[in-house]
């Protein structure tokens, strides 16, 4: 995935052990604007602010939650070129699955694919972390499922989840609310 | 290696800095208004139109050699705000996609999908060091016949969105305020107000009145759906009717 003419990672270790490109693509995260998520027991709900520039902007051409399978969406926090790039790549993998198996992707096979794919531009020469987390939301025959993707390309289910700006208020939010499934 | 300082390469190539930002993207966004030009486009009911300043610095410069103003296609149009040398390069690389387009799929490339290409490109340099990002701000226009007019912008981040006005380059924050009062309850222009409207943004943001020979304007319409730049002669009718309604 890296380009021939740096062969060498830019994302390194520092001498605390800490992958430093990684904790600054979370702090563009961090600063994006909010999306959350939550499972329920028939289904699940993803959503994000859309806020735009100016009311110049047409709003039809935005569109920030896109659908990765007809079972399967998604929605991001952080850098909205970065994320229509994981979108396209996530596309992709589910038909090669779907032509390999003649079945529709399960949604954490989808995730661990695009998860694999972000952790690919943390080691590989040349490039830098992807600027986004995903909340991928799905409903297969293992049920509703909500998963989120960080930047490091670690991932973890979650029965409800935030991202970006506010980040912490809405997280005590949720788990006061949340009535467990 | 490194600490919070991130190495010091976070402004040479698109990595990120210690705050999550793209240094490099962030100086080629200033890149595009070092070019000293401001750009506007204002889509009306059924016509886009694109207008820009034509600065040519020197008397014995060839003026018809100096354009922003790029066919993509012959119902595709897109204007460069920036280093003209970079949107040189972009418009090769997009008549080639839009030709390849209609090759392989039989249909003429719609605009979205142009503005889309060219903003996932525009990506691709802010994530690979080996390439830097663009210095232009593209607005592509054109004429979709499910959607009617459409105009899009794309900037050196990769961001891209359809826009019923906007404006690019030195002044474009004022512009954008400028339109934004006129666009304020959704008016559906006409063609001869959408050209008059971009002309006269242009004009009181510079505060200034133009000659015919000192802009350039691209325009799509209904009627005949091809992208063309207006003569001298056309220019100068819009300007005489902008004088005589105020």
């Amino acid at each position: 995935m890296g380009d021939s003419q740096y062969s060498f990672s830019l994302t390194t270790f520092s001498p605390s052990g800490k992958l430093v490109q990684i904790e600054h693509a979370l702090t563009a995260v961090g600063s994006g604007q909010t999306s959350l998520g939550i499972k329920a027991a028939n289904g699940v709900v993803i959503a994000t602010e859309k806020k735009l520039p100016s009311i110049l902007v047409d709003e039809t051409s935005v569109q920030k939650i896109q659908s990765l399978t007809l079972n399967i969406g998604v929605v991001y926090s952080g850098m909205g070129p970065d994320f229509r790039v994981l979108v396209r790549k996530s596309r992709k993998q589910a038909q090669q699955y779907y032509r390999l198996y003649k079945e529709t992707i399960p949604v954490t096979q989808l995730v661990q694919e695009t998860a694999a794919v972000m952790q690919e531009f943390t080691q590989s020469g040349g490039v830098r972390p992807f600027g986004v987390s995903l909340l991928i939301a799905g409903y297969d025959d293992n049920g509703p499922q909500l998963y989120q993707v960080d930047p490091s390309g670690s991932y973890f289910s979650w029965k409800a989840s935030a991202m970006g700006k506010n980040v912490s208020n809405a997280k005590t939010f949720l788990e006061k609310r949340y009535i467990a499934i | 290696m490194s600490r919070g300082t991130g190495a010091g390469y976070d402004r040479h190539i698109t990595i990120f800095s210690p705050e999550g930002r793209l240094y490099q993207v962030e100086y080629a966004f200033k890149a595009v208004k070092s070019a000293g030009v401001t750009s506007i486009g204002v889509r009306g009911k059924d016509s886009v139109c694109v207008v820009t300043q034509k600065k040519v610095p020197d008397k014995l410069l060839d003026q018809t050699s100096v354009t922003h103003l790029f066919p993509i296609t012959k119902y595709v149009g897109l204007l460069a705000t920036g280093l003209t040398a970079d949107a040189r390069s972009l418009v090769y690389q997009a008549r080639n996609e839009a030709a390849e387009f209609r090759f392989k799929w039989g249909y003429e490339m719609p605009v979205d999908v142009l503005a889309k290409w060219i903003a996932d490109k525009a990506q691709v340099y802010t994530q690979h060091a080996y390439m830097r990002p663009l210095g232009i701000v593209a607005m592509v226009l054109g004429y979709d016949e499910e959607k009617n007019a459409q105009l899009f912008k794309c900037d050196p981040a990769g961001h891209f969105f359809g826009h019923k006005a906007t404006s690019a380059g030195l002044k474009e924050q004022e512009a954008i305020n400028f339109l934004e009062k006129k666009m304020k309850d959704d008016p559906q222009f006409t063609y001869e107000e959408t050209v008059q409207i971009a002309i006269s943004a242009l004009q009181s943001v510079l505060q200034e009145d133009f000659k015919a020979t000192e802009i350039e304007v691209g325009i799509v319409r209904k009627e005949d759906r091809v992208f063309r730049a207006l003569t001298t002669e056309e220019i100068e009718q819009h300007l005489t009717a902008i004088s005589e309604r105020d």
